[in-house]
């Protein structure tokens, strides 16, 4: 009776930590797809063209065509689409000598019905880029909307907004 | 060639040479990471105060522990580490900034500002500036407003100041 009892509590917490591997809350896509977001981002060492073009393809394919960036350092405030994105992406790539990524103090807001979330945090950046105005370490606050893809169900940005540091 | 020069150019790589050396470059590491920090100013937003193309330093505790008063010039994080800002210091946290035709208002008050020279037309709407911020601006205030980097910015991008 004893080992009954036990195997059957055994059963309920391992199939609840399957679900929880499994079915993961809808937060849990959205910080994993920043995690994913930063690790395509970031670029260790020397690399071949087309696997600079690769990399920003796959960087391009976590913002929704016709996203909205603004970044106030760059004066740049847009709609762009995947096209111009990769363009930029790989321009950025090829110049700086390594990128590294990381986001930290995430807080993820989900609209009511769960396709749209408001997100917020700081952005880590550590590379070296002269053409781009950056060089060492920085920490930047940002904040960006996401939109669950009803077909894939994977959530990518459509509106990214990097804080300015100087605000008049 | 003289015994003394040689024995500068070519010393023998004695323990006690390795150790002098070594002691060096220590100091010299922790004197350019935690105390001052060498800077090339590449702009000219703070004319005529600091020139274009100047060399100076970067006194790095300045601020570790107190607040820059108003009027300090202070050298600000920008783009990474390397890339920096050097600007003057007009209010702090709290405070309400306004330009009218050119002219700094603090709270209303129009701030004395001896180190503008060039002729100046900017009109600023007023900004009550966030705590933990400070608000800062060139002295060159001949370029158009949308043009100059300048305004409020977070204390904790404070780096420090020149040395002279």
């Amino acid at each position: 009776m004893v080992k009954l009892r036990h195997l059957t509590i055994g059963c309920i917490l391992i199939a609840a930590v399957g679900c929880w591997f499994l079915f993961p809350s809808e937060e849990s896509r959205i910080r994993k797809t920043f995690a994913a977001f930063a690790t395509t981002a970031e670029k260790t060492g020397p690399e071949h063209l087309l696997s600079t073009l690769a990399k920003a393809k796959a960087f391009a394919a976590f913002i929704e065509p016709g996203a909205v960036l603004d970044i106030p350092e760059r004066d740049f405030h847009a709609k762009v689409d995947t096209e111009t994105l990769v363009r930029q992406m790989a321009a950025v790539r090829a110049q700086a000598s390594t990128i590294r990524v990381g986001f930290e103090n995430i807080s993820v807001t989900i609209d009511g019905d769960g396709t749209e979330a408001d997100t917020s945090g700081d952005l880590l950046v550590r590379g070296t880029s002269g053409d781009y105005g950056f060089d060492g370490r920085d920490t930047r606050a940002f904040e960006a909307r996401l939109r669950k893809n009803p077909d894939t169900k994977k959530w990518r940005f459509s509106r990214i907004r990097i804080v300015p540091i100087v605000e008049k | 060639m003289n015994d003394h020069v040689r024995a500068f150019f070519f010393p023998t790589l004695t323990r006690k040479f390795l150790f002098r050396a070594g002691c060096l470059a220590l100091v010299t590491f922790l004197v350019g990471k935690f105390l001052v920090r060498p800077v090339v100013i590449d702009g000219a937003s703070m004319e005529p105060t600091y020139a274009r193309h100047g060399f100076n330093f970067c006194w790095l505790p300045a601020y570790r522990k107190n607040l820059p008063a108003r009027g300090d010039v202070v050298v600000l994080r920008y783009g990474g580490e390397r890339w920096l800002l050097l600007k003057r210091v007009l209010a702090f946290a709290g405070e309400t900034v306004a330009f009218r035709n050119g002219v700094c208002f603090i709270d209303g008050q129009a701030l004395d500002e001896p180190y503008v020279v060039k002729s100046c037309d900017w009109n600023v709407p007023p900004r009550t500036v966030g705590k933990g911020h400070i608000y800062v601006m060139g002295d060159n205030r001949s370029v158009p407003v949308e043009n100059h980097v300048g305004g409020e910015i977070s204390r904790s991008r404070l780096e420090g100041r020149l040395l002279w």
